[in-house]
């Protein structure tokens, strides 16, 4: 990826109304071939300001905008916003024309054929799970919800790789909103489309984005990736931004392995007999033991059953344990792990280095408690009700 | 008694000037209608220009106002004076009286395109003609031919009143039945044809404009 050319690229850009107003103070950035990029911050920060210079709806009055590593100055700005995908709050499907002939309108406007232009058309419908008899009708004869998304699909007709998007879900119940937002991430997850979206939902931005730009008063404030900007915001406006149940939730989530584990647990090495082991597991109340080499590696664990069924406490445990068990290393994020150690019902999770030396465990209790008290402690996860104060 | 005289009067009178009356009917009509279709001709394009052009608007609109505002006879008479007797100078006055419901409806219907559509339609890269065609004129397309109906209504008024400077249509047969004695059914044989006309075509440009305006717009 590094080198990789930027698809968008703003280059000390500023941009004063002529009213006086400063809405943009040197904006730089670099938006890369498949990136989501989520602007969000105040209102009146200058986000749709930002975005609208790429499709030349707006001229910058310093510094340059560049689309794929050409001035947007120099190019024809028709041409260009036929090549970039644009898509409001507001829909603006237009009223008098069918579904078909508002999602055909650029591929008509470049003069594609009709018998490619209805085939695409039918193609964009199943890619939202609409009826194709819906083709012939008019916008107001469908639901919000269905104008969006025949919004969505009409910014990527022509088969445009970058879409602009300002707020556009906005106007959305959190149902509706959500289905939208599984569309647009497959649009850049799977069909590889860049997306510039402008948000105020935050849960949106962290769901979608793979950067984030925080906007404030004309200028970017952070720009990084969801985990970054949890684990590290540049200061307290973010952090306002983000709000005290994300972080929370984030400091959990984002919590390396080694940060929640247990340290020292017990362990034994291979050479001992599995009588051994067993009064091990008896002195520290445990059923199993992890099993280290001389150099404290992991190479397996013993579980109370594994002796019981052979009796014979003479046995090496080398040879009746279960060799290469599941590990986690201590700087995975908890964000990853967790499903694992709940979904499949495991007792506890070994936590080892780059070397695979045994530093620490996460037992199945414990994490439990810890996601109880952090993550789901102050709110009914289904609650989202309260977004956006 | 004497009402019943009046009419039967009336009905000897329209069958045996039928001929007459029909082509002082189409006289009338076509002088109406020609200056309404002059001043959609010049009304809707300045319409559409101090659409864009804000800042022309308010004087443009003033200035059409203004000329609305003068008495019909006034106009003609003023105009008399430069074009002379005739029908020209009634489709002057038309012409003028019309420029007013064509170039607001007009100006009103453009101004009133949703911003969002009118925002996306360019932002997907239509040309300034591109959204002007395709988009703001079939979205106005029913205000703008409702300030014809207006106007074409407004014009067979005038037209009716044109035919004391020498333009013809029902209005002579008016004066007619003015100058003669007991003239009243005269009067009559000109001035119900000219309402008619009026209620008519009215109710036919509803049908167009109905016909005209985009499926799409018809909340049900
Ligand atoms: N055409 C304009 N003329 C003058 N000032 C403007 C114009 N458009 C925007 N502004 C100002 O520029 C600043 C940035 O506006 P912009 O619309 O980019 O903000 P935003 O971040 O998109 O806000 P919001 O979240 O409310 O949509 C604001 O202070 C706004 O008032
Ligand atoms: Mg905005």
């Amino acid at each position: 990826m590094a080198q990789a050319k930027p698809i968008v690229e703003f280059d000390h850009v500023g941009k004063t109304y002529p009213n006086g107003k400063q809405a943009l103070v040197d904006f730089n950035l670099k938006v890369m071939p498949g990136d989501f990029v989520c602007f969000i911050g105040t209102s009146g920060g200058g986000k749709t300001t930002a975005m609208r210079m790429i499709n030349r709806m707006l001229d910058p009055t310093s510094g340059e905008v560049k689309f794929d590593g050409k001035k947007v100055a120099d190019l024809d700005p028709i041409e260009l916003r036929r090549h970039i995908g644009y898509v409001i709050q507001n829909i603006g499907l237009i009223p008098h024309m069918t579904l078909e002939d508002n999602i055909c309108l650029v591929p008509k406007l470049l003069k594609w054929p009709k018998e490619k232009r209805e085939a695409r058309a039918r193609e964009l419908i199943k890619l939202v799970e609409m009826p194709e008899d819906f083709l012939s009708r008019y916008p107001h004869e469908i639901s919000g919800g269905q104008q969006q998304r025949i919004g969505v699909i009409r910014a990527l007709a022509a088969d445009q790789k970058v879409m602009l998007m300002d707020e556009p879900f906005g106007a959305l119940d959190p149902l509706t909103r959500e289905k939208l937002q599984d569309l647009v991430h497959y649009l850049q997850h799977d069909l590889g489309k860049t997306i510039i979206m402008v948000t105020h939902d935050m849960d949106e931005a962290l769901r979608l984005a793979t950067r984030i730009v925080i906007f404030d008063d004309g200028r970017i404030i952070q720009s990084a990736s969801p985990a970054e900007i949890l684990k590290h915001p540049a200061n307290d406006f973010v952090e306002e931004l983000i709000g005290p149940d994300r972080m929370n939730e984030a400091k959990v989530m984002l919590a390396t392995a080694s940060s929640i584990m247990l340290n020292n647990p017990v362990s034994t090495t291979g050479d001992v007999t599995l009588g051994e082991a067993l009064v091990k597991m008896n002195n520290h109340h445990i059923d199993s033991l992890i099993v280290v080499d001389d150099e404290h590696r992991l190479i397996g664990e013993l579980d109370i059953g594994q002796v019981m069924a052979h009796r014979n406490l003479k046995l090496k445990v080398k040879n009746y344990m279960l060799a290469s068990p599941r590990s986690v290393f201590e700087d995975d994020l908890l964000s990853s792990i967790y499903q694992t150690i709940i979904n499949r019902h495991l007792k506890y999770m070994p936590v080892v280095d780059h070397d695979h030396r045994v530093v620490g465990i996460i037992t199945r209790s414990s994490l439990a408690t810890l996601l109880c008290e952090h993550v789901w402690g102050k709110a009914d996860p289904e609650d989202n009700a309260d977004e956006g104060k | 008694m004497k009402d019943l005289g009046l009419w039967q009067q009336f009905f000897y009178y329209f069958q045996h000037n039928g001929m007459y009356i029909l082509g002082k009917f189409n006289q009338h009509f076509l002088i109406s209608i020609e200056g309404v279709l002059l001043a959609a001709l010049v009304g809707i394009p300045i319409g559409a220009l101090i659409a864009h052009y804000r800042r022309l608007s308010n004087p443009v609109i003033q200035l059409a106002n203004l000329i609305q505002t003068i008495p019909s006879l006034a106009m003609l008479s003023i105009l008399m004076l430069g074009l002379g007797l005739g029908d020209q100078t009634v489709i002057t006055t038309i012409f003028l009286y019309s420029l007013l419901p064509i170039i607001q409806n007009t100006y009103t219907g453009l101004r009133n395109t949703s911003p969002a559509v009118l925002d996306a339609s360019k932002g997907m890269g239509m040309t300034k003609w591109q959204q002007l065609w395709m988009v703001e004129i079939p979205l106005s397309v029913s205000v703008i031919m409702a300030g014809i109906r207006n106007a074409l209504v407004v014009a067979i008024g005038v037209t009716a009143i044109g035919a004391f400077i020498g333009a013809g249509g029902l209005g002579d047969i008016i004066i007619r039945g003015t100058n003669a004695t007991n003239g009243g059914a005269i009067i009559l044989a000109g001035a119900l044809p000219t309402a008619l006309m009026a209620i008519v075509s009215d109710l036919v440009l509803e049908g167009v404009q109905k016909l005209v305006s985009p499926k799409g717009l018809s909340e049900s």
